[in-house]
């Protein structure tokens, strides 16, 4: 069999962006105290994300002294992570401030675990592996913008065996509607979804789809038919906002893949609608339907992407967002200045 | 004459530009077959009508197709078009004086090379030409493959095959040495706005290497199309002529079997028969 | 037969190329090394393409699309995809020319200046391939080449006010003489 071309070369441009690694409330439910330890895997890397003195922070899950995990020991009340080994004492900088068995040694320049950019944002916590370049900014989420909005729904994360670059993509696929195109529909042999302008702007992958409103008498009243229009960030973000058809009402729903490793992602969720009396589980339920029906089928495809995959006319979509990957992988190997280049100059088809 | 008198070429499906395009410049109006087409631009796509009959539309390649009979099928295939290692592009939408037919006779003809497009595209050092083996497939499209000629920016031999399955539309297979059995492609679909007067869109899908700077390609391809459109703008007829007017040489072999494949399917719009 | 005025004599210059018309057909008028005027149909018997729309070498007239080599007699000395002269005679349409009166007159059969004037044209000059020969470059006549004054693309429009200035010009001289 004939060795198969990754879509990317190197995936080390995925480190300059910022990925989820946990919801606020799940760092909160690990502890009494509220502040962690956890464990999280990112990019392969072991991360360990606690909060301490009101801050969140994310450091290379790995003690210093004999690599133990920091995410299973405990947050202590001096606002450092102590290991469960030998009680090493971490500060947030990932520095080693106490040494418990040698307590008046002077500290070892080698004694810390590289700490990395961690913020807090939509009740989501936020790692980037590499901030060097410091020209990426935390995905764009409309939940909370839309004053319409009156619930905001932060779903449970939930992993899968399949990497972040696919999951996105079976998000943003469209094949599962049989759409009927509006211009041909004088010859049904010419049915076929519509290839819409697709636009980057500021870093973000936009489009805009509007299936036909004939099929709100053939889909179940909870599915959000509606107008469609898309503000994904770069590059595991899905900011799906939705004019529904039923009640012209606005609705949101986000998603953004992590990138735990090759071929396993954990996929962070919000949900947003402007219902007085909506119980949280009706949304969330109707989303674990379509979950249930996609995941077997996502983790039987490989992980990476590859360029022998055959692509439609139809599949432009997901033609542009692999361009664009490939884009930004060869980029971060020529260096920042390219990456931005790469990034955020602007593309417009729309208009 | 008519289109309509002419099966073959009424029948089929012609882009209108890119919708990128239409968007910009908000262009509700167009012509086809002597016909005129009015557009409406839409968030997702765009529409279009004659004397208020909805024509077909699809979008292939970067354009928005249309037809005013029946096609039997898409319009014509170029799958490579959507890998995604590949730099594409829209390039240009040249409208010129003349029948598309001159329009594909140009774009087979590489003898005009260090000519018209000295320094780009030939040089009069290298006048070698080895012309194509035409062929017909199947499908009824004409091959001209293996066309070779002398290219400056590589300092070597090229290598180009034809496809022609349409009248007015050819695309271009550019051989690549580097990686055998993938080519770059260059499109260029004529629409017929009348008999003489056609808007040549041209495309660009090349594998995309490190040294390739979009705006420069662009600027090349551009500069050739102007070139090619002063010279098809100053035929002295603008119909190509299948009637054997012209006086041809040995190398015309391409543009010869062109002709040749157009009187066998008895095309006669844009054509002196 | 008719003789037409197709030109000032003092128009066709050295590497530079006359468009006039005779009747309905389209001319190319070219004065080569010899000093003599051409005065041919602006047609190539190649591809049909105008024969004006090429380059003036002084010794031959260059054809713009495949550089198709014309001497004097009209007759095809090179085909340089051929790298030779071509297998058969092939030669451009050539019309009898005289120059009296400082015109240059031209006609399908023998050309008599004195006769009928015909319709009076409105010749266009075109300047001189400027990577040829610089130094008969008129820079004060636009240029109708594709190849522009520093070798960038310059789409030929043509000025109709110059045009227009120049056809008046004719009629005033043919009438004054």
């Amino acid at each position: 069999m004939n060795a198969l071309t990754p879509l990317t070369a190197d995936q080390s441009y995925l480190r300059h962006f910022w990925h989820p690694v946990a919801t606020v409330n799940e760092l909160e439910a690990a502890d009494p105290a509220g502040n962690g330890p956890i464990g999280r895997t990112l990019l392969d890397e072991p991360l360990v994300i606690a909060k301490l003195n009101g801050k969140y922070v994310a450091m290379r899950d790995r003690c210093a002294h004999r690599y133990a995990k920091l995410s299973v020991g405990k947050v202590l009340e001096n606002n450092r992570i102590q290991c469960p080994y030998h009680g090493w004492e971490y500060g947030a900088s990932g520095r080693c401030e106490l040494m418990p068995a040698c307590p008046s040694d002077a500290i070892p320049k080698k004694a810390f675990t590289p700490a990395y950019a961690c913020e807090e944002r939509y009740g989501i916590i936020w790692v980037r592996l590499d901030s060097s370049w410091d020209c990426t900014n935390i995905p764009y989420c409309e939940a909370w913008e839309n004053p319409e909005f009156k619930r905001q729904i932060i779903a449970e994360p939930y992993n899968w065996d399949s990497s972040a670059e696919r999951r996105w993509e079976n998000f943003t696929d469209f094949s599962h509607f049989a759409y009927v195109h509006p211009g041909t529909l004088y010859d049904p042999a010419y049915s076929e979804p519509a290839i819409v302008p697709v636009d980057r702007v500021g870093g973000e992958l936009r489009f805009f789809m509007e299936p036909g409103r004939d099929m709100l008498d053939t889909l179940p009243d909870d599915s959000p038919l509606g107008s469609w229009n898309y503000r994904n960030s770069m590059p595991f973000s899905v900011n799906l906002s939705i004019r529904l058809y039923k009640n012209d009402k606005p609705f949101l729903l986000w998603t953004t893949s992590s990138p735990t490793s090759q071929n396993s992602c954990r996929n962070f969720m919000i949900i947003a609608h402007t219902e007085d009396d909506l119980p949280d589980s009706q949304p969330l339920d109707f989303q674990k339907l379509v979950l249930a029906e996609d995941q077997p089928v996502i983790e039987t495809q490989p992980g990476p992407i590859y360029l022998d995959e055959v692509s439609l006319p139809t599949d432009k979509i997901s033609n542009q967002y692999r361009k664009w990957l490939r884009e930004l992988s060869t980029a971060a190997a020529k260096g920042e200045e390219a990456f931005k280049a790469a990034l955020f100059t602007d593309v417009t088809e729309s208009k | 004459m008519s289109a309509r008198e002419d099966a073959v070429v009424w029948n089929r499906w012609y882009p209108l530009g890119s919708p990128t395009d239409i968007r910009r410049r908000n262009a509700t109006r167009t012509r086809l077959l002597g016909h005129d087409i009015d557009l409406e631009i839409h968030k997702t796509w765009i529409s279009a009508s004659s004397d208020s009959r909805p024509l077909p539309v699809t979008e292939r390649l970067g354009y928005v197709w249309t037809s005013l009979g029946k096609p039997d099928g898409p319009p014509q295939q170029l799958l490579e078009y959507y890998e995604v290692d590949r730099l594409v592009m829209n390039i240009w939408s040249t409208p010129i004086k003349c029948s598309g037919l001159r329009i594909v006779d140009n774009v087979i003809d590489n003898a005009h090379f260090p000519f018209l497009h000295p320094n780009i595209l030939g040089d009069e050092n290298h006048l070698d030409l080895v012309p194509g083996e035409a062929s017909v497939d199947a499908a009824g499209a004409l091959w001209l493959k293996s066309q070779k000629a002398w290219l400056p920016l590589t300092n070597s031999v090229a290598e180009y095959t034809y496809r022609i399955s349409d009248p007015y539309s050819v695309v271009l297979f550019i051989h690549r040495p580097t990686t055998p059995g993938r080519y770059d492609y260059l499109g260029i679909f004529a629409q017929p706005l009348d008999e003489e007067n056609f808007i040549a869109h041209k495309l660009l899908a090349w594998i995309r290497e490190d040294w390739m700077d979009e705006r420069q390609l662009k600027a090349d391809q551009q500069s050739i199309s102007a070139q090619d459109k002063y010279v098809l703008e100053r035929h002295v007829h603008k119909k190509l002529p299948l009637n054997g007017a012209e006086t041809s040489i040995e190398v015309d072999s391409s543009s010869l079997s062109y002709r040749e494949w157009l009187r066998a399917n008895h095309v006669t719009y844009g054509a002196m028969t | 037969m008719t003789s037409y005025v197709v030109a000032l004599e003092k128009d066709v210059r050295d590497y530079s190329i006359v468009r006039s018309m005779m009747g309905d057909k389209p001319l190319v008028i070219w004065r080569g090394a010899s000093g003599a005027i051409n005065v041919w149909l602006d047609r190539c018997p190649h591809r049909f393409v105008r024969l004006s729309a090429g380059r003036n070498m002084g010794g031959y007239l260059e054809g713009v699309y495949h550089g198709w080599q014309f001497e004097e007699s009209g007759k095809v000395m090179l085909v340089p995809a051929m790298q030779g002269r071509p297998a058969h005679d092939i030669s451009a349409t050539v019309y009898s020319t005289a120059v009296a009166g400082g015109f240059v007159w031209a006609s399908e059969e023998e050309c008599s200046p004195s006769g009928s004037a015909g319709e009076p044209c409105y010749p266009v000059h075109i300047a001189a391939p400027v990577d040829q020969v610089r130094l008969h470059v008129d820079s004060s006549v636009d240029h109708l080449t594709p190849w522009g004054v520093d070798g960038s693309m310059v789409y030929p429009t043509g000025d109709p006010a110059q045009r227009r200035a120049e056809l008046s010009a004719i009629r005033r001289r043919l009438e004054e003489s």
